[in-house]
């Protein structure tokens, strides 16, 4: 698991006007909470930020004023586009303390159905688990290599390392599944005459007087 | 089979103004690739439909599509050569609603060049600007 430091600095700027104006400025409005301590506004260059998510790092060192806090990555939130970071949400941890966070999925190997023509879906992305910091996975791997056309591979088939646990309540949930193709099946012309009907309208019915007009 | 509501409450409705960028919609959610508008616009049932038959052609039996918008507006149109007044046209098509951001398509099953060269023969179809996503971006 990469770890790495963050130089972030204290903010004197809040809200949505002062985050604006942060963010004009090639900065990105950061905040710190957890254990129980106050909470602390911060800022960080966004190449910074930009290049510890790109190591991977979950777990990161935040440094300002010859301070240095432990922190986990708890929520980003981008523009409309996916674009830009508009805020980093950083959670302190405590090394010794178990910590429930999200980890990437990954399926490994080409199933037995995709060979025989079916299509693989990853219906969950990433999983809940529990475990020390000092034992995040960067991933979690799921073996579909022997899934057949139809079948399902369910949050129990998940491979975990040693300390770490799943959260889920629920391990029926499915994390992927060999589909069977579909085909396209030309429709006959009825089809295409209905298609072009307009839809039923959920209004009041017309008074008699429409109706009669309309009789003419 | 051309999208369009099953039931409505009014057969017509008012234009609309497209404010902002899209606040819902806007990330992937069933597959590994997406295509994203980067305009605001009106994309009408067929041009929806002509994306899906594209890319069914194209992918055959692999992989699998989802449309992420549906036309929920009726678009009214008056007969050529009419003089202006009486009253509003009838609905000449449904479209869908889009603000930049939104993702229109999205894509499973396939490799990343196989998804790049299906959401390009879509592009075409459409009448916004889009953009390719995926997750690991």
């Amino acid at each position: 698991m990469a770890s790495n430091v963050l130089t972030v600095e204290t903010r004197d700027l809040l809200g949505s006007r002062g985050s604006r104006r942060l963010r004009r400025t090639g900065k990105v409005p950061v905040v710190l909470y957890g254990l129980r301590k106050d909470n602390i506004v911060l800022l960080t260059a966004e190449r910074a930020l930009k290049e510890v998510l790109k190591s991977g790092a979950r777990i990161v060192s935040l440094r300002w004023d010859n301070q240095e806090e432990m922190a986990l990555l708890k929520d980003l939130q981008y523009d409309a586009m996916g674009r830009e970071i508009l805020h980093a949400d950083f959670v302190r941890i405590a090394m010794d303390k178990r910590i429930e966070l999200r980890v990437h999925l990954e399926l490994k190997g080409t199933p037995v159905g995709v060979t025989e023509g079916g299509v693989l879906e990853q219906t969950l992305r990433e999983v809940l688990v529990e475990c020390l910091p000092t034992a995040i996975p960067d991933k979690l791997f799921a073996d579909v290599s022997g899934l057949k056309v139809g079948d399902s591979l369910t949050l129990k088939g998940v491979s975990l390392p040693s300390g770490v646990k799943l959260v889920h309540e629920n391990l029926d949930i499915p994390v992927a599944i060999v589909r069977k193709p579909v085909e396209e099946v030309a429709k006959p012309a009825v089809e295409e005459e209905e298609a072009a009907k307009e839809p039923e309208v959920i209004t009041r019915k017309p008074k008699e007087g429409e109706e009669a007009e309309e009789e003419k | 089979m051309r999208l369009m509501p099953r039931r409505v409450k009014f057969r017509k409705s008012h234009r609309g103004r497209i404010k902002g960028k899209a606040t819902r919609g806007n990330t992937l959610a069933m597959g590994e690739y997406g295509l994203q508008s980067l305009e605001s616009g009106w994309v009408s049932a067929e041009e929806l439909e002509a994306g899906r038959v594209a890319s069914s052609h194209f992918l055959g039996k692999s992989g699998r599509l989802f449309i992420r918008v549906f036309p929920h507006k009726s678009v009214t149109a008056k007969p050529i050569e009419t003089r202006m007044g009486k009253g509003k046209g009838e609905p000449a098509y449904w479209a869908a609603v889009i603000k930049p951001g939104t993702i229109l398509y999205e894509l499973t099953g396939v490799p990343e060049d196989m998804a790049k060269q299906t959401f390009n023969r879509i592009a075409h179809k459409l009448s916004v600007k889009v953009r390719m996503v995926s997750r690991s971006a």
